[in-house]
């Protein structure tokens, strides 16, 4: 690896809404102890959902946004200490392109007005034939230079935006979804555009997108934020994903392909909101095990214990889920256990499963249907239970009969055998482990960390 | 059999632009049938001039015949035409973020089409609503109904809007882009959704897309619009296979699919031209890498075989 370009050390930003009569004031953590350091050339590309934190990424390292705490260094310098003349010259090697270039091109201004703006700023003289250098090096007309922005094409405006954005020929440059306005067919003319600028100009970016399948094709490393925090760094494009919300994620897009058409993973809920995260709960009634204790302390990146081959190293946080427990109720249990899969056992008791359903009447049905438990014929859920999951963490047998023990000595009455473990993120169903049932341990799990709902009907987002 | 929605060699025109030219469509009950084409393609507009719609933005159909359950829309008034729509025609709008009154709650928004359309009282439309919020995997209902619009997520401001196109118990549900506002997350969901109720109620449904990835996933045809002519039109698998239209096989290349080495995704040069300025011949050839000097002078008709059409001079008679 080269030197670094950029190091984001432990970078916080927290955002407070105003209080008022009756009216407690409200926290959120926008980003939460993010590291990352970025190489000289490197493309490293930010992905997650709406509200994750990595548009405010974006804005901490530009500085465009005071962080909490943190720190974010340039070759050497703390752009978080510089004064605003000093924070301007340092400007002049970042720059950063934006996701709408309907609104991020002021109206009035020329493309020429617009292309000159950043010398201004930086009091520096515009060298003669730069206008038209720009221009061509985003591929545009350069008679377009007396143009307006309303006589843009998007494509043509999100050129214009990259020409801004590179007048000044910063080292470092900030993508924030320059393409997630655009068709595809101009998506991937500007993705070209930019691959292509870069190698020219030997730029770094930080490419921010919601679309992982553009991220992986795309850029060198790739970081996964869920709720403000970094949840999985993969190293490289074809870098097998392990934690269950990376997978989520490439399991949402689809392929232009109808061969591969698949079940869509069934519903996910909403994510929950950033604000008031609650602190982990121990469990009610229940004394966590030793083991489960001390998994439950502040979460942190950590490598994989044994490391895979080198194509799929991978950091991991653990986080948050819902562990979703989901059991096969089947009173006379002709099956074999251990000897059938989940899949066998879901194909061949698929009538018995389903009187097993109109027997428990008492099972929430709405949760169920929410989930999309309810149509998988003779599985319910029994309890749901918030977790940390740290993915790669070996957590024993154990752990999950711990959860059965209690799911089988709770109120239930019937004779519930706990045959599958449906693990869920935010709702999303990640039954990564279900044929693994009857193994003794698992590799993505995490210790219990809140608490177990006596009753699905008081399911709770629980998420910290 | 009629078919439930039929579109004959329809043009539209707005003032003296003619901005889709001949355009054929059939879509039967159960069926999904994906539109798709860049911005400008004329998507949208054949939506509207399906719905009946132009007038809004002053447009007309100026040659051709829409036809709905074997209805001609043009002979119906305008107050038969309003009975159809949100009654027997559904349609999810592509920003459910202005789709939604900022001042009603979300429960009197929905409850509306069904008492307009329906008859129904207000409880039992309340009623309906709920069971649809439900259906559409809404979690507490109740509370969601009660609730106002900026109070809710995109992806289940898009589940409302939905729920409205459905009060009506439509048998064509039109969705305008109904993903594109949206996160990858959430897309999966609604595409479920729509999915499901195509399987589920027998619906039949009208996706407007630019996303070829979305058509490959849930579409049972395809019709590709360029320009605001058809460029191909058929069954899903054999175009996704074998794309006869050099357009059409441009829009399935240009998506990152796993696995492609950097550098070798491929845009589409240049444009869709505005409609004052179409070029001659076949409307694709300046922006296609196969075009010769014949494709600018003569219009390519489609040519059909088999259960699919295409319309391009490159495609061998033979082919289809």
């Amino acid at each position: 690896m080269t030197a670094p370009m950029l190091q984001i050390e432990a970078l916080t930003k927290r955002f407070q809404t105003g209080g008022g009569f009756l009216k407690r004031p409200r926290t959120m953590l926008a980003v939460r102890d993010v590291s990352l350091t970025i190489a000289k050339g490197e493309v490293v590309g930010v992905v997650g959902e709406s509200g994750c934190g990595k548009s405010t990424l974006a804005r901490l390292v530009l500085r465009l946004l005071e962080p909490t705490s943190g720190r974010v260094v340039m070759d050497g310098t703390d752009l978080t200490s510089l004064g605003p003349s000093a924070l301007r010259a340092a400007r002049r090697r970042m720059a950063m392109v934006f996701q709408d270039p309907y609104s991020s091109l002021d109206p009035r201004f020329s493309v020429a007005d617009v292309l000159t703006e950043p010398f201004t700023v930086q009091r520096r003289p515009l060298p003669p034939g730069q206008i038209a250098e720009m221009l061509t090096a985003v591929g545009l007309p350069t008679h377009m230079a007396t143009s307006h922005p309303h006589q843009l094409s998007g494509g043509q405006r999100q050129r214009v935006g990259i020409a801004r954005a590179l007048a000044l020929r910063p080292e470092f440059v900030v993508l924030d979804e320059p393409t997630a306005s655009l068709d595809v067919s101009i998506q991937a003319q500007i993705i070209n555009l930019l691959a292509g600028l870069r190698d020219q100009m030997g730029l770094t970016y930080l490419f921010i997108s919601h679309d992982l399948g553009l991220v992986r094709y795309f850029c060198d490393r790739i970081v996964v934020m869920y709720l403000g925090a970094v949840v999985e760094i993969l190293p490289s494009q074809d870098a097998h994903p392990r934690h269950p919300y990376t997978r989520a994620l490439i399991d949402s897009g689809f392929a232009p392909n109808p061969a591969r058409r698949r079940a869509i993973a069934p519903l996910s809920s909403e994510i929950p909101s950033p604000f008031d995260l609650p602190p982990a709960a121990p469990l009610p009634g229940a004394a966590p095990t030793p083991q489960i204790a001390a998994a439950l302390s502040d979460p942190r990146l950590t490598h994989l214990p044994t490391p895979p081959p080198a194509s799929t190293r991978f950091e991991s946080r653990s986080m948050p889920f819902h562990i979703l427990t989901a059991a096969f109720v089947h009173e006379s249990n002709t099956f074999k256990r251990g000897e059938t899969t989940l899949q066998d056992f879901r194909n061949d008791v698929l009538d018995e499963g389903q009187t097993a359903i109109d027997r428990f009447g008492d099972v929430n049905e709405e949760l169920a249907g929410f989930l999309d438990i309810g149509s998988k014929a003779g599985w319910q859920i029994t309890h749901t239970v918030s977790a940390h999951a740290t993915p790669g963490a070996r957590v024993a047998r154990a752990a999950f009969d711990h959860i059965a023990g209690l799911i089988c000595d709770g109120a239930r009455p019937h004779r519930a055998t706990l045959d599958g473990i449906l693990l869920s993120l935010h709702g999303s169903m990640v039954p990564t482990f279900c044929e693994k049932a009857r193994a003794n341990s698992f590799t993505v799990c995490g210790p219990l960390s809140a608490q177990i709902c006596p009753s699905p009907s008081r399911w709770t987002c629980t998420p910290w | 059999m009629t078919a439930l929605l039929e579109l004959q060699n329809v043009s539209v025109a707005i003032g003296s632009a003619q901005l889709l030219d001949g355009v054929s469509l059939r879509l039967e009950r159960g069926q999904t049938l994906g539109l798709v084409g860049e911005s400008g393609s004329g998507k949208s507009l054949t939506a509207m001039a399906a719905m009946g719609l132009l007038p809004l933005i002053g447009g007309h159909v100026s040659a051709g015949s829409v036809r709905f359950d074997g209805q001609d829309l043009a002979t119906l008034t305008d107050p038969q035409r309003c009975a159809l729509r949100g009654r027997r025609i559904g349609f999810v709008t592509q920003n459910p973020m202005t789709a939604l009154d900022p001042v009603q709650r979300i429960g009197a928004q929905i409850d509306v089409v069904s008492r307009l359309h329906l008859g129904l009282t207000k409880p039992v439309a309340r009623a309906r609503t709920l069971d649809l919020l439900t259906q559409l995997r809404i979690p507490e209902a109740h509370a969601v109904a009660e609730a106002w619009p900026h109070q809710l997520s995109g992806g289940m401001k898009q589940r409302i809007v939905i729920a409205m196109a459905l009060a009506g118990d439509p048998e064509l549900i039109f969705a305008d882009e109904p993903t594109t506002a949206l996160d990858v997350t959430v897309q999966a969901q609604i595409i479920q959704i729509l999915a499901g109720l195509v399987r589920e109620k027998g619906v039949a449904l009208l996706l407007i897309t630019h996303d070829m990835g979305v058509v490959a996933q849930i579409c049972d045809r395809v019709a590709v619009l360029y320009a605001g002519r058809l460029a191909e039109e058929g069954p899903v698998a054999p175009i996704f296979a074998a794309p006869q239209h050099p357009y059409t096989k441009a829009l399935i290349t240009c998506i990152p699919q796993e696995g492609m080495a950097r550098g070798t995704l491929r845009g589409i040069l240049g444009a869709v031209p505005s409609a004052r300025q179409y070029p001659s011949g076949c409307r694709f050839h300046p922006r296609c890498a196969k075009a010769t000097a014949e494709c600018a002078a003569e219009i390519p008709l489609l040519i059909t075989q088999g259960d699919g059409q295409a319309a391009c001079l490159h495609v061998p008679k033979s082919a289809l």
